[in-house]
């Protein structure tokens, strides 16, 4: 993958898609590398019991998938400064998800181009669940 | 569960709860861990040598790694019969890097209460603000969050 430095970004550019389909052990794993222990995420009488349809991927794993996908693009010149997340719906394990993004805005400043990003994770049903942006900053060298 | 009414005292009184507060060291096994369970393969998060070749002082955390502080949210007796929480939206900026041996503390407070009717039902929308310091006090991040209790 060409890495991205600051003069070959622009308006529209997309950032390279990542593909992720987290079954039940990725969720565990996640529960357990995060402290996240929230039943909803591993035991399925109590998501039912939540009006779940059953366990559901943490909404924090899916931030992670968008954290991954602006990092990966970024880099190695690359700072996040920031990064916006919004859960607009729930996923179940074992959907594959896409993750991806545009650069929506760019400012060119003396010493770093700073690019804005939209960010977006869509199920296997084209719904975007999650939402987002990042702004990332690229030093000129 | 309709007879519930969202006071200003009880808003009030959320608003200024003490901050809560968490910390954790950043240990190097468990950013690998870390970055394993959400499936990032970069070797920022487990090798020093490329991380120090990209010009960082050791190997640095995922962006969201942050979560692990556990950043404690007040535990407000009053929304107790809310059983169930879900996350609306995160807003992080970031300041300096997280290394591997930090010390990261989290300090959370509650900066507005809302009551309101979503699909779930009647849900207390809960927004704050969680500041996290390194063992130098220095501020590395924020994190404006917003979360619903049903």
């Amino acid at each position: 993958m060409m890495k991205s430095k600051s003069e070959n970004i622009y308006i529209g550019m997309e950032l390279p898609k990542l593909y992720k389909c987290p079954n039940t052990r990725q969720l565990v794993q996640y529960s357990g590398s995060s402290f996240d222990y929230y039943e909803i995420h591993y035991d399925k009488d109590i998501a039912i019991q939540n009006d779940l349809p059953g366990v559901i991927v943490h909404g924090a794993l899916k931030a992670a998938f968008l954290g991954e996908l602006v990092t990966k693009w970024m880099e190695p010149t690359g700072k996040l400064l920031k990064l916006v997340i919004q859960y607009k719906g729930i996923d179940i394990p074992d959907d594959e998800l896409m993750i991806t993004g545009k650069v929506y805005k760019l400012e060119s400043l003396p010493v770093c181009k700073v690019a804005y990003c939209s960010l977006w994770l869509e199920n296997s049903s084209g719904e975007r669940t999650t939402t987002g942006s990042a702004i990332v900053q690229f030093n000129i060298h | 569960m309709n007879e519930f009414i969202l006071s200003n005292d009880l808003k009030n009184s959320i608003i200024n709860y003490p901050p809560s507060l968490s910390s954790l060291v950043v240990d190097k096994g468990h950013v690998k861990r870390f970055a394993e369970s959400i499936g990032d393969t970069n070797p920022l998060y487990f090798d020093s040598d490329y991380a120090k070749s990209l010009g960082y002082l050791d190997i640095i955390t995922p962006p969201t790694f942050l979560r692990c502080v556990q950043p404690n949210f007040p535990d407000i007796l009053e929304l107790s019969k809310f059983k169930n929480i879900l996350d609306v939206s995160s807003e992080w900026e970031y300041i300096e890097n997280v290394y591997i041996g930090d010390t990261i503390s989290s300090s959370t407070v509650i900066k507005s209460v809302i009551q309101r009717k979503t699909k779930v039902g009647l849900s207390i929308f809960l927004i704050g603000l969680i500041t996290y310091l390194n063992q130098n006090n220095s501020l590395i991040a924020s994190q404006k969050f917003t979360y619903i209790k049903y």
